[in-house]
């Protein structure tokens, strides 16, 4: 049971993913690591890691021998770990207090980062929008499905949510008002304020690298163009002149660049803008239909959804060259948002007209259920960290 | 053989000439935004010069996107992935003018709606493009740019339901709001 991605296996045998979902499967040539933490928290905690290290591609964990074993103790509010390899040697001494979980995924996090030189994403969250309660609200959970927390009560739509690559605050847009506005939140305080509230639409708003601007799309000069402005509000700077409708702006790891959806000429595909303005660059051409890129800071590919016959797959493409190339195309599945290793996407998957958000490791193509019976799970946003 | 830099910029000039008659005549196309069907070169599209969408510089005062009435006009329909106004649909958008040219304190708001078959930010704009196409149309027939108002839900309210052709028709569509 402990090898299930989730800690709820339970809720994936009841798909037929499940086939996929073990994670018996090595993941690529993953070195085998053993998690043996005693005390009145350490089988729970010893499961958290375990499961945080396999998620991360790198390892596979086993119940005796391995390559690699973590001993030491946990209770419900600290750990004390020691990395050993098989001969015994000591290499790393994590320790973590405060919440078992946030605890375990620290831990787990200082045991990748020491054996792969990787940065894990452990302790990430990802924001996602649901109707479980009647309307599409916003809410945040951990990466691997625990902990889900509401951060709206708006009553009418909410969308588009995207994490800050610094993980402090999440930009969303709420038809609160009546109209399509966005705003910001601290995470994890909540407090809110709306950035953006021109006539028409404003939405798809994107942090930039160092947080202080976001990319959004309005339509107050008469069409949807991209615009750049402060992630606190203010004044817009207009970066697209087309006809189309331009939207889901993303930025390139150093901010010079933002990807985006326009369908200037005719259909929607994947352009490149110089986030300092200029022409829109196409980089996608087929097939007929590709929107919402998500480009990652980690390792510089841009995800994007793709229309393939009556479905959508997820897609990348390296921007440097080489086309794109579908990643995953069981089922309906769109807008994809990179975990920080840059190997991992998030994303929804539409079966039998509900939507639940998965996670696919890019490398193995293996996809993850995450969400189960939260009502339809569409739009996540994996945080930067 | 000194050229007079002013005689160099001619060709820019031309250029610059060519290209505004050619956006003219931008209304026939099948995919541009605001784009009429139809249109046969006449009224409506000439009196468009420099084919720049009017700007919205503030949300309507009387008429909300909650309370509004969007019963009093019928709807318009769209292609599927287009902002283009059919033909058909012209009748219907001259009465709307007509309304509000009628007393200059009226006010419509247009909003757009998508099928649920693209994705949802996407559609949000398109949405949103199809609530400007009208909103254009509707300045061009001589209504106030300060009494239309836009609106997009992208594909959160259908019209109708199921995934059938007809519902998906159905769907992707401007909804003209009236104050109740």
């Amino acid at each position: 049971m402990k090898r299930f991605f989730l800690l709820v296996p339970t809720l994936l045998l009841a798909t037929s993913l499940v086939s996929t979902a073990q994670v018996d499967v090595v993941k690529g040539d993953g070195a085998s690591i053993r998690v043996d933490l005693n005390g009145a928290a350490g089988s729970q905690a010893s499961k958290i890691i375990e499961n945080d290290l396999e998620n991360s591609g790198y390892f596979k964990a086993v119940s005796s021998g391995g390559e690699y074993v973590v001993q030491g103790n946990a209770s419900s509010s600290a750990i004390q770990a020691k990395l050993l390899s098989s001969d015994g040697n000591s290499l790393l001494s994590p320790s973590a207090t405060g919440d078992l979980r946030r605890a375990a995924h620290k831990v787990a996090n200082e045991i990748i980062a020491k054996l792969t030189g990787k940065k894990g994403f452990a302790e990430s969250r990802v924001a996602f929008i649901s109707d479980k309660s009647g309307h599409k609200e916003l809410y945040v959970m951990d990466y691997d499905g625990f902990n889900i927390l509401k951060f709206t009560k708006d009553g009418s739509i909410v969308g588009s949510p995207n994490f800050s690559r610094q993980g402090n605050r999440i930009a969303f847009t709420s038809y609160r008002s009546g109209y399509p506005d966005v705003y910001t939140l601290s995470y994890p305080s909540g407090g809110r304020s709306r950035i953006a509230g021109f006539p028409g639409l404003n939405s798809g708003a994107a942090f930039s690298p160092d947080g202080s601007k976001v990319a959004l799309t309005l339509s107050k000069d008469g069409n949807p163009e991209l615009y750049v402005m402060s992630a606190d509000g203010g004044t817009p700077r207009r970066l697209t002149h087309t006809r189309g409708g331009e939207s889901s702006p993303s930025w390139s790891p150093d901010g010079s660049q933002i990807a985006y959806t326009s369908d200037e000429g005719g259909r929607p595909q994947i352009y490149t803008i110089s986030s300092s303005g200029g022409t829109g660059q196409r980089l996608t051409s087929s097939p007929a239909y590709n929107t919402e890129p998500d480009w990652s800071s980690e390792s510089g590919l841009i995800a994007y959804s793709s229309l393939s016959g009556s479905q959508f797959s997820i897609s990348v493409i390296d921007p440097k060259g080489g086309g794109g190339h579908v990643v995953y195309d069981d089922g309906s599945c769109e807008d994809p948002s990179w975990a920080p290793d840059g190997r991992h996407l998030v994303f929804s998957r539409n079966s039998g007209g509900r939507s639940n958000l998965y996670i696919l490791d890019t490398k193995t193509r293996q996809a993850v259920q995450l969400t189960q019976d939260f009502g339809n799970c569409t739009e996540p946003s994996w945080s930067g960290r | 053989m000194k050229i007079p830099s002013w005689l160099k910029l001619l060709p820019i000039a031309f250029l610059a000439l060519l290209i505004a008659g050619c956006a003219d005549k931008r209304p026939t196309g099948p995919t541009g935004e605001g784009g009429i069907e139809g249109t046969e070169g006449g009224d409506v599209a000439a009196e468009d010069a420099g084919n720049m969408p009017h700007a919205e510089t503030g949300r309507l005062t009387k008429v909300t996107p909650e309370n509004a009435d969007y019963t009093k006009f019928a709807a318009i329909h769209f292609d599927y992935d287009s902002a283009t106004i059919r033909s058909g649909d012209r009748k219907t958008l001259e009465e709307v003018a007509a309304w509000l040219k009628e007393d200059s304190g009226r006010q419509v708001l247009v909003a757009g709606h998508c099928d649920k078959r693209g994705t949802l930010e996407y559609n949000r704009a398109l949405g949103q493009r199809r609530a400007s196409a009208a909103r254009e149309y509707l300045i061009k027939l001589g209504a106030s740019a300060n009494n239309v108002g836009t609106v997009s839900f992208g594909e959160e309210k259908p019209a109708a339901d199921g995934d059938s052709e007809s519902a998906f028709a159905e769907n992707r569509r401007d909804e003209f709001g009236v104050a109740k």
